[in-house]
């Protein structure tokens, strides 16, 4: 019920309420003007009505038209066309309203002014005057009259008194004769009406007037609307010790004289009086003319208004859709108010936002299905041990998983969108990925695979790569999935699993028939060494001298194949490699005090976290195997070989590296890249194990290991051990200070 | 005629008022049941009245009198009284005409001064009936209020318009006051 209330239109129904009280008041006054009583008793009423209306429409224009302005002024939708439409009513409006008005100003100015005629005026003066000399004639005749009566009566005696004026009132036709004597004394009186038998004496203004001898005459109207002309003589007497006296009389003006005389009197003081309001009287009627028209015209200015916003009211309605809809919000829908063409424009938007709505409900919902399959995607790569990349064809990070930061130590799932290049710069390792598989990515390989190394803070790791190019239409480079993984600790295992598999069946194929060998041929040694003599006795010295010999090498290669495969468990401490190399340097002291190892180390050094047992087998090795490979040259006495040590700190890592060069020959070029393979060496003696073992032992301290040829000209072979310094132990002197180089 | 809506568009603006005063209450009677007071009034007319009587407009002019407690009292005053009286001119003689309030009563005066004495003559003896019987035994108490005023209903309602709008003629009066005892 209230919604059916509200749903009515109330503004549409007030200005019709008040259009029809306007009529109606409108049709009364020009009724009441017709009726001058009923004008008297309304005209105010519809004045004050008229005025308030005024009012309330002038209230609402002045509303309506600021709001419209401040709509206009803060851009609502709408405003502009409804400021066009109003200003179009107002113009239609006020010009055709302004012409009437001045020519019904003109009108009324002029033609009132024409209802009175000069010569109506005239007439009613002449026929006033022609009244007025006619009466006066009259009033002058019984005047004298009367005066002639006053002089007869001065004879009689007072007790014929009444007689006498009953004649004289008979003769000269009179209402009333009254005379009066001293002290307003009425002596005597005759009258012709039967029931007034008091006589009237004369008022004290006459009497005032007439005492000092001034007759009287005058005419007046009576209340039955008739006229009487009354006269007062008086005759002063001559006798001293008598009494003035006075006599009143009271004539009828003949009915019809009176009838015509106060007619005219009557037309005229109306015809006067009609005349002085005329100014009143077109201004009344002006006034009521602007009145009626400034309300017709505030009335059509409220309805152009209420009209004009009523129209304008659906295109508001959809420049706001519009704006909302450009906004985004589909589900907009607008109130369908009319059943004309507007409403159907409306209608159409709202359909067509129904079906925006619709397919953005359904691309909704497809882009959170494409979501839930990018966070599964996303899931899965976060939980792949696999490194996995994606890059565009210019070769910009477009996904990343955890496991590929990891590998490659950088947030590389924060970098996306990023230039890789760029990423290299901020991480080490990403850089010396992509360096090393740069080629492949530049080239037209679908698909390829790649081993690639990098050189970490804690040691090298191998990754194993395999790349896609998933060529995308219409673009030249489409997008490269590459996905890498970790195989240092399985490559490392795997080696050193095959080693210690090698080691141990070469320990235990080996080693069991080589004490036999070397008893046997120590046996045959002291058997037939004391039965043989001469050549013979020499030939068998050599003999199982010999194969002693090589069962002691045999040992030594078992025994070195033993410690490759046992890997011994590290005993890690605070070593100070300064000390360490000091240490193994003054085993190589000559008798006289002089070394062939020459010691460069560096200052500050930190503690690294290490087992020093094996960091000295490892600086034995190295060191042995220059000499060793000076003594293979024949050059044995003027070997040289140099240690040194230095704290590195770069953007790859905080590095100990231990450098040991020789001014030997070198190596030879081919052996260079599997010098730290087993069995691989350059000296005709070696046992291929040695360096070997150095890189076990290097890479069981997280290191790594390199080796070239010194091209400064000096010659000879640089081994490069970089070993990571533990970072979170005591450093330097004070370290070295508190513990016990091992 | 309601007085109401003249009264609304009479005192949205100023205007001046015809000079009608009352200067004193000379004579004041009370008997039995009738308070008499004889009224000493002085009346002026302003120039577009005087214009608008020598041009047939017909004046009216009326005095109110009532009497009510002295104090500061609720309540209603207790007795009232109005005099009428009519003043025109009378062309056929070029005389006004002072006529009663029920037209039974009618006197010429040759000229405006005189008519308007005449006028003040008869609206200045009132008469206030049926006193009650606490005026009439402390008659200290009470007040005797009178007011003179032109009766502006009676004018033609054209110049009732153009006087009010032009702000020539204004309905507010005063009311003068006198004691009773």
């Amino acid at each position: 019920m209230v919604a059916r209330l509200k749903s009515l239109p109330w503004g549409l129904l007030g200005m019709i309420l008040l259009f029809v009280l306007l009529l109606a008041s409108l049709l009364v006054m020009g009724d009441a003007a017709q009726h001058q009583a009923r004008f008297e008793q309304l005209f105010i009423w519809l004045l004050v009505f008229h005025a308030g209306v005024l009012i309330v429409l002038a209230g609402l224009i002045i509303y309506q038209v600021v709001r419209m302005f401040w709509q206009y002024r803060h851009g609502v939708p709408g405003s502009r066309l409804t400021l066009r439409l109003v200003g179009g009513f107002m113009l239609v409006a006020v010009l055709p309203v302004s012409v009437v008005y001045y020519f019904s100003y003109e009108f009324l100015s002029e033609g009132v002014d024409s209802w009175f005629d000069v010569r109506v005026d005239s007439a009613l003066e002449d026929a006033l005057e022609l009244s007025r000399s006619s009466l006066d004639l009259r009033v002058r005749q019984l005047a004298e009259e009367t005066q002639e009566i006053m002089e007869d009566l001065e004879g009689v005696s007072e007790g014929l008194m009444g007689l006498t004026l009953n004649d004289y009132r008979r003769s000269l036709g009179a209402q009333e004769l009254t005379l009066v004597g001293a002290n307003n004394r009425i002596i005597a009186s005759s009258t012709d009406s039967p029931i007034r038998q008091l006589p009237s004496p004369p008022s004290s203004d006459i009497l005032m007037r007439v005492r000092p001898g001034q007759p009287y005459s005058r005419l007046e109207p009576r209340p039955d609307d008739q006229l009487v002309i009354r006269v007062v003589a008086t005759t002063a007497s001559r006798r001293p010790g008598t009494d003035n006296r006075i006599l009143q009389a009271v004539y009828p003006v003949d009915p019809r004289m009176s009838a015509l005389s106060l007619r005219v009197q009557d037309a005229f003081a109306d015809y006067r009086e009609f005349a002085y309001l005329r100014g009143p009287i077109t201004q009344g009627f002006i006034f009521t003319m602007s009145l009626a028209l400034a309300i017709s015209l505030m009335a059509a200015l409220w309805a152009g208004l209420v009209v004009a916003r009523r129209l304008v009211q659906p295109v508001s309605d959809l420049v706001q859709g519009t704006r909302m809809v450009a906004a985004g919000d589909y589900n907009t829908r607008l109130e369908v108010r009319r059943a004309d063409e507007l409403g159907f424009l409306v209608q159409s938007f709202n359909a067509m936002t129904r079906t925006l709505s619709e397919a953005r409900n359904e691309a909704e919902r497809n882009r959170r299905l494409l979501d839930a399959e990018r966070a599964y995607l996303e899931s899965v790569l976060k939980h792949l041990r696999s490194g996995v990349l994606a890059l565009d064809g210019s070769l910009r990070l477009r996904t990343a998983n955890d496991a590929a930061g990891q590998i490659l130590e950088c947030d590389l799932p924060g970098a996306r969108t990023r230039d890789i290049a760029e990423v290299g710069r901020e991480c080490p390792l990403v850089h010396q990925f992509f360096e090393a598989i740069r080629d492949p990515l530049a080239g037209h390989e679908a698909e390829w695979s790649r081993q690639v190394v990098v050189f970490t803070r804690s040691g090298r790791k191998v990754l194993m790569t395999r790349a896609v190019w998933l060529p995308t239409p219409g673009s030249g480079r489409g997008l490269h999935a590459i996905v890498f993984d970790d195989m240092t600790e399985f490559l490392k295992a795997q080696r050193d699993a095959a080693w210690g598999e090698v080691a141990r069946r070469l320990a235990h194929e080996i080693k069991n028939p080589l004490t036999p060998i070397q008893l046997s041929a120590e046996r045959l040694s002291r058997r037939l060494g004391r039965v043989l003599e001469g050549a013979d006795h020499e030939v068998l010295e050599r003999a199982t001298g010999t194969i002693i010999q090589q069962v002691e090498a045999m040992k030594t290669l078992v025994n070195a194949f033993r410690d490759y495969a046992q890997a011994p468990k590290l005993e890690l401490g605070h070593t100070d490699v300064n000390q360490l190399v000091r240490d193994v340097s003054e085993l190589y002291l000559g008798a006289d005090g002089s070394s062939r190892v020459h010691l460069d180390l560096g200052e500050g050094m930190p503690l690294i976290r290490a087992d020093g047992g094996r960091l000295r087998q490892l600086l034995h090795n190295l060191v042995r195997n220059a000499m060793e490979a000076a003594e293979e040259q024949e050059r044995g006495d003027d070997l040289e070989v140099y240690v040194s040590t230095d704290h590195v700190e770069s953007a790859s890592g905080n590095w100990i590296e231990l450098r040991v060069r020789d001014n030997g020959p070198g190596i030879r070029p081919e052996l260079l890249e599997r010098i730290f393979e087993p069995y691989t060496t350059h000296k005709p003696r070696g046992t291929g194990l040695g360096l070997a073992v150095a890189q076990k032992i290097v890479e069981e301290h997280g290191g790594i290991i390199e080796c070239h040829n010194d091209d400064s000209g000096a010659g000879g072979a640089v081994f490069v051990i970089r070993i990571p310094v533990d970072e979170g132990g005591p450093s330097g002197a004070s370290a070295a200070e508190e513990e016990q180089p091992q | 005629m309601p007085r109401i809506p003249w009264l609304l568009v009479l005192l949205l603006v100023p205007g001046v008022a015809p000079a009608l005063e009352i200067r004193d209450a000379s004579h004041l009677w009370l008997d039995d049941t009738t308070l008499l007071a004889r009224l000493d009034l002085h009346m002026n007319l302003p120039e577009v009245l005087v214009d608008a009587l020598e041009n047939g407009v017909i004046l009216g002019f009326r005095l109110e009198a009532q009497a009510e407690p002295d104090r500061m009292l609720p309540g209603r005053p207790l007795v009232r009284a109005e005099n009428r009286v009519q003043l025109r001119y009378y062309p056929l003689n070029r005389h006004y005409l002072v006529t009663s309030r029920d037209g039974e009563r009618m006197e010429l005066r040759p000229t405006l001064g005189d008519a308007l004495e005449q006028s003040a003559r008869r609206l200045g003896r009132i008469r206030l009936e049926d006193v009650p019987e606490a005026l009439r035994e402390a008659p200290d108490d009470y007040r005797l209020n009178a007011r003179l005023s032109l009766d502006y209903t009676a004018l033609p309602l054209p110049l009732q318009l153009d006087a009010g709008l032009r702000g020539e003629l204004t309905a507010r009066q005063e009311w003068y006051g006198w004691s009773l005892d």
